[in-house]
């Protein structure tokens, strides 16, 4: 990925609210800033906090990042499979699409891009806890683009789970199934 | 020494004033930018600064009123209805010259409107919006490293001209989170502040301090009358005019097209200027970075030359009229406005491609 | 300023005020009006108290603020009905300094309602002195929230009618009910000994905020004669009559 885009990264984080797309960026963002000069972070969502449709767009670059709003990224996370066909309008030709299974509709052809099916929704709660999905797709979304060194997310894990113990197990857990799942698909 | 931290916009405000030695912050709830009043609170207490939650945003600016007779570096920070509500001491502000900070978190209007970012107030902002006429100088930031640096330009700016100074952002430049240097920016010296309100027995020479916004029913010294007062204000404007003009151009030195925009639609116009270099368009963007003070005479040479323009704005129009003044009807003006947003409801926003479009369409 | 205490103290027998401007310049009332009288008893208090170099007054809109160019303590004359709101400002920025409103009727209670309000709500720090004519005197005598029932103003030409315009405010008392008011009280100048006792409200008003303890106020009747269409004299006759009954005056809290 690093390659074909050179420094720049990007990246839009669809869901609904309360499904952890806001928190998912954020990690990523800070994780990025250790490694790259510009980063940005813009939500979009609604005015209730659980079930509207939610948006994130995260950019980390070397160079000046000229808008922090874009119409379409390198790579789309989608936290709810339902969303796919609305989002794929912005996907750059060459990028990669992750989106989560489960609500996935049929009858889908991709185009210049690639689609890679993730059971995130599956494996969390195979894991004990739906709320650990956003973890898993972000290290889906490391694991296939490498845009940020695992360890960054993992130090900005510890951060925000510093008096959490358990909470930051899980989440440390579902990252690394993550990444399992997107290096797995890459190779 | 420079601090890299991951800041949203609304607190970065936070940080500048920190960081300016601002001394208080009066403020009331209203979204888009809850973060800004949230971060005082948490933030300048400890630090043995002044947070006060007032009972509205009148209360709010009368307060920055006192604070700023008394000497204090202070401010407020709202949204466009809370922006309407303290028209009328803003110009006792400027009456009284006392200078103070209010930043402007834009969202849609009229009315309640909507609780999400648009760029509808740029007229009762630029033209001194409450009684009598009167000029602030405006700052429009386009980033959060630029929250972070004009709040504390605006405070050296008020300090400077006794006048309050407006920060105008927006409810996108609120709510996004960018990597920024924090750090004290110093713009050099500025006079004593022996005008100010301390009780006599602070003032150095012991005489007493009379501050008022009402110069026509009791003249204040050194001026005589209203008139004589009035020259003074219209002095003081015409030197802000003079000195105060900062704008941005980026990529316009060859361009046939120029994007005109500020804020956030002005790093949408400056992603589409990209695009459109990518593909050997010539396309520039004039960002004006004072909305007041203009930059009539950099956009009026450019129309001289033969440049087009496309006026890129999150409301129905407004920055339009101050671009066709400059033009002076010399060149065309386009428009790519609110009604351009990729979805038809308040989430929607100005999108690259869009503006790229009419880009296309006009070159 | 820095006379020592004898000489103030013997200064203050007769003549006017020290902090008064010599002459007090444009003291700009008709004959009969009672506001200068409720300035003087403000400036022999801050004298007596010796807090008038650290006194900042704020001042609203109305008759009441024409002392701003009499009186040589620092004063800020503010938007109509926002006294409080700067006051508040200048209080919580400077702790140390002897922060009070002077405010009318109309200032304090009708436009000025939000920040009297939210001032009491948050038990400021600072002492108000209101004066209460039963009108607007400097705009020419309409009706104020403390016009009474029956009085004849310049709209209400029919005198007040409690249908229309509805019952008179008592500021006093309301202030009293606010957790955040830890003195309130009415006085009245119309007598020698009123004159006494109003002094004496204003000086525990002061007191209370050099004890840092709270919101503190005091209202203060105040005759006039050419919007009420009646003489000085007249004047304190209607105070005694038909005024007092109406707002009592005492120490409502503290």
């Amino acid at each position: 990925m690093e390659e074909k885009f050179g420094s720049r990264n990007d990246v839009i984080m669809a869901g609904l609210g309360g499904m952890g797309v806001l928190s998912a960026g954020k990690i990523l963002s800070l994780a990025a800033l250790k490694k790259y000069r510009y980063v940005s972070w813009l939500p979009s969502y609604g005015v209730e906090k659980r079930g509207g449709l939610c948006e994130c767009t995260v950019i980390f670059s070397n160079e000046e990042i000229a808008s922090p709003i874009i119409d379409r990224a390198q790579s789309l996370i989608i936290f709810e499979g339902s969303q796919l066909k609305a989002f794929e309008p912005r996907i750059l030709s060459g990028g990669i699409i992750l989106a989560e299974s489960s609500g996935m509709e049929d009858g889908r052809e991709a185009r210049d891009y690639k689609i890679i099916e993730v059971p995130g929704l599956e494996i969390a709660v195979s894991m004990g806890m739906g709320q650990i999905n956003n973890l898993i797709l972000l290290g889906s979304y490391v694991g296939v683009t490498d845009a940020v060194p695992p360890e960054l997310i993992e130090e900005e894990l510890e951060i925000r789970y510093k008096t959490r113990k358990e909470v930051l197990k899980r989440n440390q857990e579902a990252f690394r199934r993550g990444i399992e799942l997107g290096r797995t698909v890459e190779g | 020494m420079a601090e890299r931290m991951f800041v949203q916009g609304n607190e970065a405000v936070g940080w500048g004033a920190l960081y300016a030695g601002c001394d208080g912050f009066f403020g009331y709830p209203i979204t888009p930018q809850n973060e800004v009043t949230q971060w005082f609170a948490s933030e300048f207490p400890k630090r043995g600064k002044v947070f006060l939650q007032s009972q509205s945003e009148v209360g709010s600016i009368n307060m920055l009123y006192g604070g700023a007779a008394a000497g204090f570096r202070v401010m407020t920070s709202t949204s466009s209805p809370g922006w309407g509500l303290m028209q009328e001491t803003i110009s006792h502000c400027v009456a009284a010259e006392l200078p103070c900070i209010i930043v402007l978190v834009q969202r849609g209007g009229p009315g309640a409107g909507s609780i999400r970012h648009a760029q509808m107030d740029y007229i009762s902002v630029t033209r001194g919006g409450g009684q009598g006429g009167y000029k602030n100088i405006v700052l429009a930031p386009a980033s959060v490293q630029e929250i972070h640096d004009l709040v504390q330009l605006a405070f050296y700016l008020a300090d400077k001209y006794r006048n309050p100074t407006i920060v105008l952002a927006d409810g996108i430049l609120g709510q996004v989170s960018e990597s920024v240097d924090v750090k004290t920016i110093d713009f050099g010296p500025l006079n004593e502040k022996d005008w100010a309100l301390r009780g006599i027995g602070k003032q150095k020479d012991g005489k007493c301090r009379l501050i008022n916004s009402a110069a026509g029913v009791l003249p204040v010294p050194p001026y005589p009358n209203y008139i004589s007062w009035l020259r003074h204000m219209d002095e003081k404007y015409k030197q802000m005019e003079a000195d105060e003009l900062r704008y941005e151009t980026y990529k316009a030195e060859d361009a046939e097209l120029i994007l005109i925009a500020y804020g956030y639609t002005a790093r949408v116009s400056k992603e589409t200027v990209n695009m459109a270099r990518l593909q050997g368009l010539k396309v520039g963007l004039i960002r004006p970075i004072t909305a007041w003070p203009f930059p009539y005479d950099i956009i009026r040479e450019k129309a001289i030359q033969g440049c087009k323009f496309l006026v890129v704005v999150d409301s129905l129009g407004l920055l339009i009229e101050d671009v066709k003044i400059a033009v002076e009807s010399r060149a065309d003006v386009g428009l790519v406005s609110i009604l351009d947003r990729h979805l038809p409801t308040d989430g929607g926003m100005i999108m690259p491609g869009r503006v790229f479009e009419e880009v296309k369409r006009l070159i | 300023m820095k006379n020592d205490e004898n000489t103030r103290k013997k200064e203050l027998v007769c003549g006017n005020p020290r902090i008064w401007k010599d002459p007090p310049g444009a003291m700009m009332y008709c004959s009969g009006c009672q506001h200068p009288v409720i300035h003087r008893i403000i400036s022999e208090v801050l004298e007596e108290m010796d807090i008038y170099e650290e006194a900042i007054c704020i001042l609203g809109v109305g008759c009441h603020a024409f002392i701003q160019v009499s009186w040589s303590i620092d004063t800020l004359s503010c938007a109509h009905g926002r006294a409080l709101d700067s006051a508040t400002a200048i209080k919580r920025l400077n702790p140390d300094a002897i922060v009070f409103t002077v405010q009318g009727d109309g200032d304090c209670l009708a436009i000025g309602a939000g920040a009297f309000i939210g001032a009491m709500t948050r038990g400021e720090r600072i002492t108000t002195i209101m004066y209460n004519n039963t009108n607007y005197g400097t705009t020419g005598g309409q009706l104020a929230p403390t016009t009474l029932i029956g009085q004849k103003t310049t709209t209400t030409p029919l005198g007040r009618n409690p249908k229309l315009e509805g019952y008179p405010v008592r500021a006093a008392e309301l202030a009293a009910d606010f957790e955040g008011t830890v003195y309130s009280a009415r006085g009245s100048v119309n007598s020698p000994a009123n004159y006494k006792r109003a002094k004496k409200y204003i000086k525990k008003a002061f007191q209370k905020q050099i004890d840092g303890l709270g919101y503190s106020f005091v209202e203060v009747l105040s005759a006039c004669p050419p919007n009420w269409h009646l003489s000085p004299v007249d004047c304190i006759k209607r105070i005694e009559e038909e005024i007092i009954p109406e707002f009592p005056l005492s120490e409502i809290k503290g």
